[in-house]
């Protein structure tokens, strides 16, 4: 590892400092403050001599990192004896040439002041030497106005605000009246050079602003490198090595072609400017404002927001569960008090209810009595009627026969009754024929009534007896023989017709339930016409067509009889075949 | 070739478009008495501020000052120092001072000296000009949504107003003082965000919008069509101007940067990056800075266009500042922030004043050429003050129109029209209002409150900081 020669720290006197410092390296450095060498090694090599100050100075160069954790690898395995007795330089920094890049080397645990920043040993200097303190621990080099005093607005009149004006005194905080010369409009001679100088500056910049809007990208370019490909080709002569992998003894020197590749001028630009990269910060200027007030405790109140309180969801975001809400939101605690006019209205109700009903009982009662007392006087009146009726009636016969009897009426002789005393002449006058054609007259009568009462009686029978029909069983008619089903009674069934094989081919299968040609009542009108025998629900499973053909075929595929009608045809055992006709009843013999 | 058109040849196209003549184009025609008072006004005017300033502080310690010197019973005592001037002896005895009138000119440039016991520093106490009060003449209300633009036209013979509700309308000035059902000349539809920026070129027909759709238009009034788009603004716009000499148009928004366009090629010719927050507001000069931002960061940047850099940072306010005005007859800006507003040499950026008394959030500020400043406030509060020496003359509120919310109540943005005596506001409550100043109102109707202004200027100069 190659030696360096580095610059010695400035300050000298401090062998706190120096780690293993040889005491003619100490003499030197007394003798020449600023530029004399020091050795470092890295390595175990020997040390070579130590600078001798005819020695042509090297150029100075910070030790490289490795160099740096070596030496201080080093100086921290040395015991201190070691150290004193070393005869080899270790690298300290301490000079500003030794922090040329300005930072502390982190690597080398000693004490170290970039640019003597907070450097207490030259504070103890400084103080005698005048001059030495501030000019060596500056960042910035203090400037003097030109009363003499310290400005200390260099700090942010330099770096970026270097050009621009900076307002940084008491006197641009406190204002002031401006002077008429810098108040005054600017004239015509100004206004036209500003003008003008703008406008140059202006026309160049859009001049290359508009340029950018020719037709002179990148593909352009592209095309460009592309058309004299001829012209950018090169021939490279190359001479492997023979010791090299893969060596080819046959080809001991090759010529290489390099071609620029083929480019497509029409090709899009492969990398899109997203974003202009964002220009050198500016140094900030004094903020010449007072910091914002503080809030007084009212106005913070004021702008309190308190959070929002929600049912569902607590501070952290989570959903409170439905028992804790309800438990939390004190319903079970909440009394609920019914106001007490629900108790009166229902009970005023309840009282205004009973009142009328009574009232409208009472009324029904008058009502009743009323409708009883009229019904009474009617009735009377009716009796009255009927008696009357009666009694002329039965007066009239007995005055008839007793009349009869000792002179019989004459058709006049209910008109002539007020003349009978004064005619008693005519009545005895009446023959006996005259009376016994009375009588045949009064049989006539009698018998013409009891006529008319027999055939009235005879038309109630006749409504009556509709209405013992009406009630009839479809059974009972069948069985009376009233009712025939749809084909009639008496009829070839249908399904002999149009057959061609007769009765073998014509009935099915002999297994086979088909008594009957037809139904007895034409369900299927009914079942197609209304859906009053189509099933709405209680299946779980259900088969619209299943149900509507068992619908169609009737109840009987359904029930499927497993024995026959005891006493009828076939007797009990259904096995006899089926039945061709319906059943028929005989009385039991005893 | 940066432009098609001379400079001539397009005002007088303008002129042409506009139908004004020479003779008027600068005051709207409707109403003679105000043209009446704007002559008189401007006779009375001062002389220009370079001979003013000079003749002042000449005049300042001879003949018009005061010396207020402190005594064993009181804190402050004024003593005339010199006794020949009647109206400085009105001064210290009475407590209203009258100041305007023509006899009285040359005085009112003066300013008294306020001698503090501690520092044993004469101050100057300045006196304000007197203005007439304002008053609000009209209200229009055609817009659906808050009004946060206002431009006039460099023949002031019509405004324009961007607002949230995406339109762009522009209203003939003299039939909209007035009232007239008719004012409202056209309505400009194609920003599909609030409008947030406007600005009339004075050397082309051409109207400059920017809104919070990060978008810049730039439309031809002949056609009533966008011809051209500024498009690189990462976020809305908020501000928008344009160079008073160079046809560069500047703007700034949310994106914390004002970006400086060629007019013509549309080309963004420089990114003034620098400010940590969104610009705000933007000044343009003819002469360096030539940029000045105000921005959301409390900083105002002065800008050099040529470079591209900022040649200054000021860093006075606390809190953002939304409005930035310049007058006409001096050098100088304002910027007005929520803590207060602040007046600036513009030429290099030296803090000269603070205007303080405005408690709210200052959204606009506008600068006549009579010395008139008003800030309007977020609150609805405006404030009128005298520019030079930053007297508060008149404070007032806007009234919201019928049907609005008082939280409604705030003034976005204010402008003066080209001879100063309109101030037009753009209100949150939808509106647009009109204000002019009181022409019956006298100095000796509507006096300085000097004990006031006095106090307050002591109290100022006592502040430490």
């Amino acid at each position: 590892m190659a030696s360096l020669s580095l610059p010695p720290p400035k300050h000298s006197n401090n062998s706190a400092f120096q780690f293993g410092k040889p005491a003619a390296v100490a003499e030197e450095e007394e003798e020449e403050e600023t530029e004399t060498a020091i050795v470092f090694t890295g390595s175990n090599e020997p040390a070579p001599a130590p600078a001798a100050p005819s020695k042509p100075k090297k150029p100075l160069r910070a030790p490289c990192y490795e160099e740096r954790c070596l030496a201080a690898a080093e100086i921290a395995k040395m015991t201190p004896e070691e150290r004193k007795s070393n005869p080899r330089k270790l690298f300290v920094p301490r000079a500003l040439e030794d922090f040329d890049d300005g930072g502390a080397f982190p690597e080398i645990h000693v004490a170290q002041y970039p640019r003597h920043m907070g450097n207490p040993h030259l504070r103890k200097k400084g103080a005698s030497v005048n001059g030495f303190q501030t000019r060596s621990r500056a960042i910035v080099n203090v400037e003097v106005d030109k009363d003499g005093e310290i400005s200390y607005d260099a700090i942010v009149k330099g770096g970026t605000n270097a050009g621009k004006k900076v307002f940084s005194r008491y006197e641009d905080l406190r204002g002031g009246e401006g002077k008429a010369e810098d108040l005054a409009l600017p004239t015509e001679d100004e206004e036209k050079e500003a003008t003008d100088k703008t406008q140059a500056a202006l026309q160049k910049l859009l001049a290359s602003k508009t340029a950018l809007n020719n037709p002179s990208g990148s593909a352009m370019v592209n095309a460009e490198t592309s058309k004299n490909m001829e012209a950018k080709t090169k021939f490279i002569k190359y001479t492997p090595r023979p010791d090299a992998p893969g060596y080819n003894p046959a080809a001991a020197q090759r010529v290489i072609q390099m071609v620029p590749k083929q480019v497509d001028p029409m090709q899009p630009p492969k990398h899109k400017h997203v974003k202009a990269p964002r220009g050198p910060a500016e140094d900030p200027v004094p903020v010449l404002h007072a910091p914002p007030k503080k809030l007084t405790k009212e106005e913070r109140d004021k702008w309190n927001v308190p959070a929002c309180i929600s049912n569902w969801k607590n501070s952290r975001g989570y959903t409170i569960p439905l028992d804790k809400r309800l438990a939390a939101d004190g319903r079970g605690l909440r009394e609920h008090t019914i106001n007490p006019n629900f108790a009166t209205l229902s009970e005023s109700l309840y009282v205004a209810e009973g009142q009328a009903r009574q009232e409208v009982r009472l009324r029904a009662q008058v009502q009743k009595k009323l409708a009883m007392q009229e019904r009474d006087k009617r009735e009377e009146e009716l009796r009255e009627l009927a008696n009357q009726a009666r009694l002329e009636r039965s007066g009239l016969a007995a005055e008839q026969t007793a009349e009869s009897i000792d002179h019989p009426p004459t058709p006049e002789d209910s008109e002539e009754d007020e003349e009978e005393e004064s005619a008693p002449r005519n009545r005895a006058e009446e023959t006996e024929e005259e009376k016994a054609a009375r009588q045949r007259e009064k049989l006539r009568l009698e018998r013409r009534k009891e006529r008319e009462r027999e055939l009235r009686q005879e038309n109630n029978m006749e409504i009556k007896k509709r209405k013992l029909e009406a009630d009839r069983d479809v059974s009972e008619k069948i069985a009376l023989g009233v009712h025939t089903g749809t084909g009639g009674a008496g009829e070839v069934d249908s399904r002999l017709y149009s057959q061609s094989a007769g009765m073998d081919s014509g009935f099915g299968a002999d297994d086979e339930y088909n008594a009957y040609s037809k139904p007895l009542f034409d369900r299927q009108a009914a079942a197609s016409s209304g859906s009053i025998y189509r099933p709405t629900r209680g299946e779980t499973e259900y088969n619209a067509d299943e149900s509507y053909d068992k619908l169609v075929k009737g109840g009987t595929s359904k029930f499927q009889p497993s024995k026959g009608f005891a006493g009828a045809e076939g007797g009990a055992d259904i096995r006899a075949g089926p039945r061709s006709a319906p059943v028929q009843f005989e009385k039991g013999k005893k | 070739m940066s432009t098609s058109l001379s400079a001539e040849s397009s005002v007088k196209r303008t002129r042409i478009l506009y139908k004004t003549t020479a003779e008027s184009a600068f005051i709207p025609r409707s109403d003679p008495t105000i043209h009446q008072a704007s002559v008189n006004r401007r006779k009375r005017r001062a002389p220009p501020p370079l001979q003013q300033q000079s003749s002042s502080s000449n005049t300042t310690t001879n003949s018009n000052a005061l010396t207020i010197a402190a005594s064993e019973g009181t804190t402050t005592t004024m003593k005339p120092i010199s006794a020949a001037d009647p109206q400085t002896v009105n001064q210290t005895s009475g407590a209203l001072v009258t100041t305007g009138g023509p006899t009285s000119a040359k005085k009112k440039i003066g300013g008294i000296l306020v001698e503090s016991t501690k520092s044993k520093q004469k101050l100057k106490m300045p006196t304000p000009d007197w203005h007439a009060p304002w008053k609000i003449s009209t209200v229009l209300s055609s817009h659906l949504g808050w009004v946060r633009s206002i431009a006039f036209d460099p023949t002031n013979d019509m405004f324009a107003t961007g607002s949230a509700d995406r339109t762009i309308k522009l209203w003939d000035l003299a039939k909209a003082s007035v009232g007239a059902p008719d004012a409202l000349k056209l309505t400009l539809t194609g920003h599909i965000s609030p409008v947030r920026g406007l600005a009339f070129s004075p050397r082309h027909p051409y109207l400059f919008t920017a809104g919070e759709d990060k978008m810049v238009k730039c439309w031809d009034l002949e056609t009533n069509q966008v011809i051209r788009h500024y498009h690189g603004h990462l976020s809305g716009v908020f501000c928008l101007a344009l160079h008073p000499t160079l046809d560069v148009l500047v703007t700034g928004g949310r994106d914390a940067v004002a970006r400086v366009w060629d007019m013509r090629t549309k080309t963004q010719i420089h990114c003034l990056s620098g400010h940590e927050h969104t610009v705000a507001s933007i000044l343009t000069k003819s002469t360096d800075p030539q940029i000045i931002t105000g921005s959301h960061d409390t900083t105002v940047k002065l800008w050099d266009l040529a470079a591209g850099k900022v040649m200054t940072t000021l860093t006075h306010h606390q809190k953002s500042i939304r409005a930035l005005a310049q007058p006409s007859f001096e050098n100088t800006f304002v910027s007005g922030a929520a803590d207060c507003l602040k007046y600036w040499q513009a030429k290099d950026g030296r803090f000269m004043k603070s205007y303080t008394g405005h408690k709210a959030v200052v959204n606009a500020l506008a600068v006549n050429d009579d010395g008139v400043l008003v800030s309007g406030g977020d609150d609805g509060s405006m404030h009128f003050w005298d520019y030079k020496t930053g007297h508060n003359f008149q404070s007032s509120e806007s009234i919201v129109q019928p049907g609005s919310l008082d939280a409604e109540n705030a003034i976005l943005t204010a402008q003066f029209d080209g001879t100063g005596s309109r101030l037009i506001t753009g209100e949150a409550d939808k509106s647009i209002k009109i204000w002019k100043q009181d022409d019956e109102a006298s100095e000796l109707t509507h006096p300085i409150d000097m004990v006031a202004w006095r106090k307050k200027c002591i109290k100022e100069s006592k502040q430490r900081y």
